[in-house]
């Protein structure tokens, strides 16, 4: 059921680039998908425009899911669907350690997951990249981090993980799927939240004379800072009641210099390998745990 | 040579084998230096304990119709058919005749058997029923 | 000690001790909450016997079957298989176990199913050669699928991976239930075929007696958890008879019931009245009020 689920995605990343490449073409703007030039903003790239913002974000979106619910599929019925089949009396008595086999079986289900989910991010890379241009999004934004890189296959194993300590626990696979998904739920949200707080922002620091209103940045903004001429912060709400909305602040309410704090491209895969790390340690928590609870799994009541 | 056992009987199921085997030996249908079946061949067959078989042919052994080779099987050492002679093959003759004639009136297969078994018991066991 | 009593037999070459019974329980029980599953079990299965593990539904069979695997562990008594203390070992490795539904991976092809019960068993005795054979000689295809063969078929194919480990005991849960006539023959036929080939001793539950007691010599009879019967069955017969009659015979009454006029009363001795089936044997000491136990064999 996994690996339909994550064929059907393939397959549906393979059309969603066709589509866009085709409308694109029929439009006369092509170019948009590989380069965001200026004129990509207004005129006939208009409909291409807005007609698939929704489709990009949805594919994101389902990405963002498809991976840890592989990870919890996969690993939900491990455990549990031993103890239905009663073909933990069968293992049981074969001459393998208990722990030695749990270990066989957990990786024989995890490798074959991982690297299908792994197919399914490089794939997502390749149909998604007109998308990205189109969209100007940056790999390190948030939507976009979590479907690239190794991130991917550490929530797929951050869910197996869950999947398998609660299995060692719950007796029904629902429960086992409720309380995975829950306890991933928290701990995404989590990890999200922190992520940009991790490491040190970069800074483009403009003069108020030429600020336009726009910063040629390659990150993720996380705060914009007015400062006077002493290096103080004007405060956001006087710009805009003093100034307007146009932009430009030259000598308006004292501002000399205009600041933009981002995360730069550049820490991408630090952070990848930072929120992995963090994944990695948990899930082999979560598995060492499992893994000594299913010695004591036994028909009819505890040792 | 392949053994039935009846279940419900009240015979002793090695009792059994062995009166299967002294069969085979007066038909003819075990020749001396035959090799009886292994006991394995027979409990796959039969269902029945091992050591059943071997009982039977330990006595089989007693009675001096079989010998126990280690590691070789177990071995037919006489017959007990009788040397085939004139009389034998009149009498068979005669008996498929009457056959005939008891199909012919009508008999069936028990009240044959039920004739059969009462002359027989009148000759050769002093009894037999009334007529 | 019943068995301790058997421990210091002489071996038929009047030379060294009889090896150790193949499983042995002494005083066992087992409790699940507050309900005694098995309780003061106490018996002895002699190497190279095929012994019927007899009661009915809810007797215990099961709880002993997987105690003497290592799969629950007891909580009073002591337990041996082979020698071993499964609570320590685990399951014994010269010892192989069938549960009861016969359980296997129902998506494997049997091609599948057997070599992961090869993986299974790198780490202790596995004779691919004989699994393989045996699956071959029930007529089974290896490319079929385990979830789709007959109750028979499933029955053998667990059979042959148990023999596959080339096992001194065979510990069988309810072998032959959900079988039909011809595939229980079938299926008992290959259990013994081991039993006269290796000398594999044999343990195998049933809750009806008629299916064992052609195939078993030994009797260990279960009642409400508790042993009620321990014996080699020949001797527990000849130690028996059943006493027909106006009144109750006078003796070592084990139960006797009423019918009309008569009272047919089973009865431990020897002498008069007529030797017992198995059944009656059976029946007599499940229904004895106060729980009676006989285990036969003296020393010889």
């Amino acid at each position: 059921m996994a690996f339909g689920l994550l064929a059907v995605t393939g397959v549906a990343l393979a059309v969603a680039r066709a589509v866009i490449e085709g409308r694109a073409a029929a439009l006369g703007v092509g170019v948009c998908l590989t380069e965001a030039t200026q004129q990509c903003f207004t005129g006939p790239v208009q409909p291409l425009y807005a007609g698939f913002r929704e489709t990009f974000t949805m594919m994101r979106a389902w990405l963002v899911v498809a991976a840890p619910l592989v990870g919890v599929i996969v690993g939900a019925g491990l455990l549990a669907r031993e103890v239905e089949q009663r073909t933990v009396l069968f293992v049981g008595t074969q001459a393998i350690s208990r722990v030695g086999w749990w270990a066989r079986t957990v990786a024989m289900a995890l490798v074959p997951a991982v690297v299908g989910v792994l197919a399914v991010t490089l794939l997502a890379g390749w149909a998604l990249e007109p998308y990205a241009v189109l969209y100007r999004q940056e790999r390190i934004g948030t939507l976009d981090f979590d479907i690239s890189g190794i991130w991917p296959v550490a929530a797929t194993v951050l869910a197996f993980a869950l999947a398998a300590a609660f299995g060692a626990v719950l007796r029904s696979s629902l429960a086992v799927v409720v309380a995975t998904v829950g306890v991933w739920v928290v701990l995404y949200a989590s990890l999200s939240e922190t992520r940009y707080d991790l490491l040190p922002d970069a800074v483009d620091v403009v003069p108020a004379a030429s600020y336009t209103g726009f910063f040629d940045i390659d990150g993720l903004p996380q705060d914009l800072v007015y400062r006077g001429a002493g290096g103080e912060v004007v405060d956001l709400g006087v710009v805009a009641r003093t100034c307007g909305s146009s932009g430009t602040t030259d000598l308006c309410a004292g501002v000399t210099q205009v600041e933009l704090y981002y995360q730069p491209s550049s820490l991408f895969w630090p952070l990848q390998a930072l929120q992995s790390a963090v994944v990695a340690v948990l899930a082999s928590g979560l598995l060492a745990f499992s893994a000594l609870r299913w010695r004591r799994v036994m028909p009819g009541g505890a040792r | 040579m392949r053994f039935r056992v009846e279940r419900r009987s009240g015979v002793p199921t090695y009792l059994q084998l062995v009166r299967q085997v002294e069969q085979a030996l007066r038909l003819g249908a075990l020749q001396p230096g035959d090799q009886l079946p292994t006991a394995k061949a027979v409990v796959e067959e039969t269902a029945i304990n091992p050591n059943t078989v071997l009982k039977a042919y330990r006595e089989l052994e007693r009675g001096g119709l079989v010998e126990a080779r280690p590691g070789r099987g177990t071995f037919v050492l006489r017959t007990l058919a009788r040397p085939a002679s004139e009389v034998d093959g009149v009498l068979r003759v005669e008996l498929e005749g009457w056959m005939e004639r008891a199909a012919g009136a009508g008999l069936s297969v028990e009240d044959v058997d039920a004739l059969v078994a009462d002359a027989r018991a009148r000759r050769f066991e002093g009894g037999g029923a009334r007529a | 000690m019943r068995w301790s009593l058997m421990r210091g037999r002489v071996g038929s070459r009047g030379v060294g001790p009889v090896p150790e019974g193949a499983v042995r329980f002494d005083g066992v029980g087992k409790r699940f909450g507050g309900r005694s599953a098995l309780r003061d079990c106490t018996f002895e299965v002699p190497r190279g016997r095929v012994a019927a593990l007899v009661g009915p539904n809810g007797a215990g069979k099961t709880t002993l079957l997987m105690v003497a695997t290592g799969l629950l562990r007891a909580d009073e008594g002591r337990v041996e298989v082979l020698g071993a203390d499964p609570a320590r070992v685990g399951m014994p490795p010269g010892a192989s176990f069938v549960a009861q539904d016969k359980p296997l991976y129902g998506t494997f092809r049997v091609r599948e199913m057997l070599r992961a019960a090869a993986a299974l068993n790198a780490r202790g005795r596995w004779d691919a050669a004989r699994a393989a054979g045996l699956v071959e000689a029930a007529g089974i295809g290896f490319d079929e699928r385990v979830g789709a063969l007959s109750p028979g078929g499933r029955a053998r194919v667990a059979l042959a991976i148990a023999l596959g480990r080339d096992p001194e005991l065979l510990l069988l849960d309810e072998p032959l239930a959900e079988l039909d006539p011809l595939a229980r023959r079938q299926v008992m036929g290959a259990v013994l075929a081991a039993s006269a080939e290796s000398g594999t001793t044999v343990v195998l539950s049933s809750h009806v007696i008629a299916d064992v007691e052609d195939a078993c010599d030994h009797l260990v009879l279960l009642g409400g958890g508790r042993v009620r019967l321990d014996g080699a069955v020949e001797d527990l017969l000849a130690q028996h008879r059943v006493i027909t009659g106006a009144t109750e015979p006078d003796g070592a009454v084990v139960h006797g019931s009423r019918f009309g006029r008569q009272v047919e009363a089973l009865v431990r001795g020897t002498g008069d009245g007529e030797p017992p089936t198995l059944d009656d044997l059976v029946m007599g000491y499940l229904q004895a009020e106060d729980g009676r136990v006989a285990a036969a064999g003296a020393p010889s």
